[in-house]
């Protein structure tokens, strides 16, 4: 079972669920307990399981096995409109046949609200989105982000027990994409429904979640916080996946002190490697947690040399692609006023502390690590 | 370059000939009923076409087309009526069953709709639909449904390809929208232009159909035709032309209501 997973109870949880086409596992295994209010995001790539989970959530697939439980009461059997779940989807899927204001009101209708009631929701998601005055507009008279802010007012009108996200930023620019992000974090936060988040995008999931599902092929890596997720990894594929990731094969020189060699340098892991059976390992180290040698150390900082061979400048932070012995490292800079970068060719000596790394029991090669821009 | 499109030109005109020479000549013949008068251009066949001038009982124009036009509308509502769900559920649940529907929109162009006839008579023989005249009417509009399938089938399947059904079922449902719901009033007017297109190329067979109502020894327009043509001369022209205009008014209307209502753009929805 992987770390971090999650056997507590909460306002939608899912309990052991299982989702198989034919003999192919899609979900494995999938147990969560979300908080009411809490936004949790399902991260991993294409094909691990995310969307099929959601899917089984919002009642467009069945589980195979297991239950999903909303407010106490077990919703696996019933059918999709009968859930009060909104969803946003990759596509916004606004009708096209309906302007602004129909497609909002749409539920409501359905639901045969009162027509006083209609208006007034329908103009207080407007306020929420900012669009008041687009209410007579068509989809096809509309932005992308414009589009998926109606398509999120349609999905909250109803006043949702749950809300699930597909995807909903991925056909929007970067821009777009940033900043419609964090308004629908705080539109999450204002309304306090509790949300399901899918994406691929995990700078997307760090940015604006309370927990962070991790999977991969069907299973649950890791469940937790972005600071956990990011910082603790549970399993290599975590450490790969989330961030950029330096990965050194080293050689084990002192299983009891942690000490390990790549080429002829030796460094420190923070931590003894009784577990490990063999005498060579995989140790990885985030760019970030890497110093140029004139920067402040602590005496226990380890020191890596090695010779620059070239700068990507990333904005915010210049990366540094320094060759060790027979293998190269990703350090990150942040860019400041002041900043003086090594010149290519330069030897440089990079310090980094010892619990920064985190040893794989695996060779770095068959990890799907990104040891690159 | 020059030569060829002299060339594309000279095919144009060939083909143009061949296709509005007959049509020309029946509108020539149709305008000379009283060419033995002294008068070279008339439209007295029309009129007479229209107000029966001898009082023949089997030539009631008014009777005629209105049976062969409300004949076409129900023809078009039950067709669209079983059309719409098929398509939709085929391309929602069912995706394999395209390549089969698709192989049994090609049945009624192959089978001879004479064929067709008997098969029916032979089938419901002794039964309601062929002993009386409401069943032979009946059995008529079922002809008429079968033989109009692969050409409201289609655009309506072009229609719902068009669009995301499968998106915008989803979204639809997880607002609380139940099938009845979604179909109506999510999927039936956005692929509103497709069911239309059908419905007026249904018009446009119906109105011309003679096989079937023949046979089945009904009044439609396409026998009212038939029948002037065995004593008459100019009035079968008359009525001909006449025929081709409602089909073309069909069509002309058609592309009308089709570049009106088109959505732009399906946004979000392909």
């Amino acid at each position: 079972m992987a770390e971090g997973v999650d056997q507590s109870t909460g306002f939608l949880e899912l309990v052991d669920v299982r989702k198989a086409f034919g003999q192919t596992a899609a979900v494995e295994n999938f147990n969560l307990a979300a908080q009411t209010g809490e936004f949790v995001s399902f991260l991993g790539p294409s094909g691990c399981g995310k969307t099929t989970t959601l899917r089984m959530i919002a009642g467009f697939e069945s589980p195979t096995s297991g239950k999903i439980i909303i407010g106490g009461k077990e919703i696996s059997g019933l059918p999709a409109n009968k859930r009060n779940i909104g969803m946003v989807f990759q596509s916004y899927a606004l009708f096209p046949n309906m302007n602004v204001h129909d497609n909002i009101s749409f539920g409501l209708r359905i639901a045969h609200q009162p027509a006083a009631l209609i208006k007034e929701r329908v103009d207080e998601m407007l306020g929420i989105i900012h669009m008041e005055e687009f209410g007579q507009r068509f989809p096809h008279q509309l932005s992308g982000g414009q589009q998926q802010r109606v398509a999120l007012a349609r999905a909250l009108a109803i006043q949702p027990q749950v809300l699930l996200l597909d995807e909903p930023l991925s056909a929007l620019d970067a821009k777009i994409r940033l900043s419609l992000r964090q308004e629908i974090r705080a539109i999450q936060r204002k309304l306090g429904i509790t949300t399901i988040y899918v994406t691929h995008d995990q700078e997307e999931a760090l940015s604006i979640s309370d927990r962070i599902v991790v999977m991969s092929k069907g299973l649950i890596e890791q469940i937790g916080t972005p600071l956990e997720v990011y910082n603790s990894p549970a399993t290599p594929f975590v450490a790969s996946f989330v961030g950029t990731l330096n990965v050194l094969n080293v050689k084990i020189e002192d299983h009891v002190g942690g000490r390990v060699s790549a080429g002829d340098q030796t460094f420190n892991v923070g931590k003894q490697l009784s577990d490990v059976s063999s005498m060579v390992a995989a140790v990885a180290i985030r760019p970030e947690a890497f110093r140029l040698k004139n920067g402040s150390t602590e005496p226990s900082a380890n020191a890596l040399n090695g010779v620059v061979e070239d700068m990507y400048f990333l904005g915010s932070v210049v990366r540094l692609r320094v060759r060790v012995s027979d293998q190269w490292i990703n350090a990150d800079v942040f860019n400041n006023l002041h900043l003086v970068l090594p010149e290519r060719g330069r030897t440089v000596t990079l310090n980094f502390m010892p619990e920064a790394c985190m040893v794989m029991n695996q060779d770095a090669h068959s990890m799907t690590a990104e040891a690159g821009v | 370059m020059r030569r060829t499109s002299r060339l594309s030109w000279l095919w144009l005109v060939l083909v143009g000939i061949f296709m509005l020479a007959p049509l020309l000549a029946t509108l020539q013949l149709s305008l000379q009923a009283e060419m033995r008068s002294g008068v070279p251009i008339s439209l007295k066949a029309y009129v007479d076409a229209v107000s029966n001038p001898r009082g023949i009982p089997t030539f009631d124009f008014i009777g005629h087309l209105s049976f062969s036009f409300f004949a076409a509308l129900l023809t078009i509502v039950i067709s669209t009526l079983l059309l719409v769900p098929t398509a939709y559920w085929t391309q929602l649940k069912l995706p394999f069953l395209i390549p089969v529907m698709e192989f049994l929109t090609l049945l009624p162009i192959v089978i001879p709709v004479v064929v067709l006839v008997f098969g029916l008579e032979t089938v419901y023989r002794g039964q309601f639909l062929t002993n009386s005249t409401q069943g032979l009417y009946w059995l008529m509009i079922g002809a008429n449904v079968v033989i109009t399938f692969p050409y409201s089938y289609r655009p309506i399947n072009t229609a719902l390809q068009a669009i995301n059904v499968k998106t915008l079922t989803e979204a639809s449902q997880s607002l609380g929208a139940g099938w009845a719901n979604t179909l109506f009033a999510v999927i039936f007017p956005n692929i509103w232009v497709g069911v239309l297109n059908g419905a007026f190329i249904t018009f446009a067979i119906v109105m011309g159909e003679f096989t079937i109502s023949s046979i089945l020894g009904l009044p439609t327009f396409s026998v009212l035709m038939y029948s002037s043509s065995t004593n008459q001369v100019y009035q079968p022209a008359a009525l001909t032309i006449i025929s081709f205009g409602i089909t073309w008014a069909s069509i002309a209307l058609l592309q009308f209501v089709g570049r009106r209502s088109a959505v732009a753009d399906l946004a979000g929805a392909r």
